[in-house]
């Protein structure tokens, strides 16, 4: 097996686990049945292990830790509320129920059946492998699903510093988030690893050898974010425009290349959105979608941005947070090396801090810290919440910025490997 | 060059050190037990920690002990120190979750409760502890 993963790229190899992943949502969707989920379901497991151990003797280290975190989660059950009540409940109702058209039936409110199953599909296949549903294999498939952009991000990181800070980030910013069922580690890894990739595209020549490989494997990220969930959405949108801003004029006929991938991407989950409308609506079960319910049509923005008590402590939760604190601590510590004063005490930015790819890293910061600001100001006091004063910023202010603490590490990631040793 | 590989090589040991103590806090706080990696392809592993509550555990084995396919619960096991909606409590959560495909119907007659002399006029089918299952047809 080890020979076998030799003989391919990592680039390949992904994109052979993307379309296996992707192939069997698909004929899930289409076909509605599930006799195909042992098939696909075991060439998945076959090629992620192929991955690890292609990646075993360059990155020991970064594999053991996953090794380690495949054997903790297979080894304990799923406790967290989004895990539990969302994602693995849906994956529960497609694995017991006989096709997708039952899937509404019985869906209380609170389990969001309108939120995309393309993770909740994955879940089901690996309890179809086993034939049987438990608390602990099912929530394996979240983990499965990190471990390609894990390695596209670190495969071709020179520094051992770079990667030290990216094992920061996967212990100690998404800590037990990567193995607990939550989606929100996936949305962060898949954000950053996007960023990543179209930052290199841009760099190299037009013609060169892997192009159409890089271009696929951005397209199922695409696709990816925003089947996870729909915050991917607004995250797809924010990395994409900053993108055409700071690459269009340099890079026309590619970035119409991107901009053709960026609307067909939205395909997949326009068709799911609107057949979870009709097919709810008409079982009684979805009358208005769960992102309408949460957002008020914008109703509860105005109320709630005048609370300024509400609005200083929303921003004391997004900031006064453990993970915020790492993130913050390591980029400005990274950042400030490169900003220098000279005798006149004038200030010199040296040009690491205005690459292309930084930029794109800031102002995929910015819009998509604007965006989530003024959703969870929208969301805030929603029939879905708890009715417990700010309970909207009180649980999920950490959990909905992980990309931006993602992007922030990455910064600090690519500002230390464009530093010539 | 000895100097400098001397405490980069005592740096990396600590941070392997850190790492390994924050994967033994990432496990514990993910409720690890070795039995589930062993039973991982086994029926419901993992439930009885997953759930984390005696009360709806003991539901749950009910539920498949008599092999119910719809039941209700009764109103006062939706006990809630927040006052909220019976859908938002733990209980009403976790039973829904747990106990699929079994249903939770409110026209059940199958009714759990924890207070039999609500329905002493129902048949007692199951008790464990002080949950009791009632047919009230």
């Amino acid at each position: 097996m080890f020979l076998i993963a030799n003989k391919f790229s990592n680039k390949f190899l992904v994109n052979i686990f993307f379309s296996l992943v992707f192939i069997n949502y698909l004929t899930f969707f289409l076909i509605k049945e599930k006799t195909f989920f042992v098939f696909f379901g075991f060439f998945i497991i076959i090629n992620f292990v192929l991955i690890l151990l292609k990646n075993y003797n360059k990155n020991k280290l970064l594999i053991l830790i996953l090794l380690a975190l495949c054997l903790i989660s297979l080894s304990s059950p799923v406790s967290d509320w989004d895990g539990r009540s969302i994602w693995l409940f849906n994956a529960k109702i497609i694995f017991f129920e006989d096709s997708l058209n039952n899937f509404f039936s019985y869906s209380p409110y609170y389990s969001h059946p309108d939120y995309p199953i393309f993770l909740p599909v994955l879940s089901a296949t690996m309890a179809k492998l086993i034939g049987t549903w438990n608390e602990v294999l099912p929530k394996f498939s979240h983990l499965i699903l990190t471990i390609p952009p894990i390695i596209l991000l670190t495969q071709n990181l020179n520094k051992k510093s770079s990667l030290f800070i990216f094992i920061v980030l996967i212990l100690f910013v998404y800590e037990k988030r990567i193995i607990n069922g939550e989606v929100d580690v996936l949305l962060s890894l898949y954000s950053i690893s996007l960023i990543k990739l179209l930052s290199e595209i841009t760099s190299k020549n037009p013609k060169y050898k892997n192009f159409y490989t890089d271009l696929i494997l951005i397209l199922f990220h695409f696709c990816f974010l925003t089947l996870f969930k729909m915050e991917g959405l607004a995250l797809i949108f924010c990395i994409f425009f900053s993108f055409l801003i700071i690459y269009f004029k340099e890079n026309k006929i590619l970035s119409k290349k991107l901009l053709l991938i960026f609307i067909f991407s939205y395909m997949p989950i326009l068709i799911w959105l609107l057949y979870a409308k009709n097919t709810g609506a008409a079982g009684g079960g979805i009358e208005i979608s769960s992102a309408q319910k949460m957002m008020s049509g914008g109703q509860r923005f105005f109320e709630n941005i005048i609370n300024f008590k509400f609005i200083l402590y929303l921003i004391g939760k997004i900031m006064i947070n453990k993970q915020m604190i790492i993130s913050l601590i390591i980029f400005v510590f990274i950042f400030s090396k490169y900003i220098k004063y000279n005798d006149g005490s004038k200030l010199i930015i040296e040009n690491a801090l205005l690459e292309k790819n930084m930029l794109l890293c800031y102002m995929s910061i910015i819009s998509y810290t604007l965006i989530m600001i003024t959703i969870m100001i929208m969301s805030e006091g929603s029939p879905f919440n708890i009715q417990i004063q700010y309970w909207q910023a009180m649980t999920a202010s950490d959990r909905y910025f992980l990309p931006i603490h993602s992007m922030l590490l990455l910064c600090a990631m690519n500002l230390i490997e464009s530093k010539k040793s | 060059m000895k100097n400098k590989n001397v405490p980069y090589k005592l740096l990396y040991y600590l941070f392997v050190v850190i790492i390994i103590l924050e994967l033994i806090l990432i496990a514990h706080r993910s409720t690890f037990s070795i039995n589930n990696l062993f039973n991982f392809t086994k029926e419901s592993t993992g439930l009885e920690q997953g759930i984390k509550n005696k009360k709806i555990y003991t539901i749950i084995s009910l539920i498949n002990k008599n092999r119910i396919s719809e039941f209700n619960l009764s109103n006062e096991l939706y006990k809630s120190k927040y006052n909220q909606a019976k859908i938002h409590t733990k209980m009403f959560q976790r039973v829904v979750e747990a106990s699929y495909p079994s249903k939770l119907n409110e026209k059940s007659k199958i009714i759990f409760t924890s207070n039999k002399s609500l329905y002493s006029k129902c048949k007692k089918i199951d008790q464990e502890e002080n949950i009791y299952v009632f047919n009230c047809k």
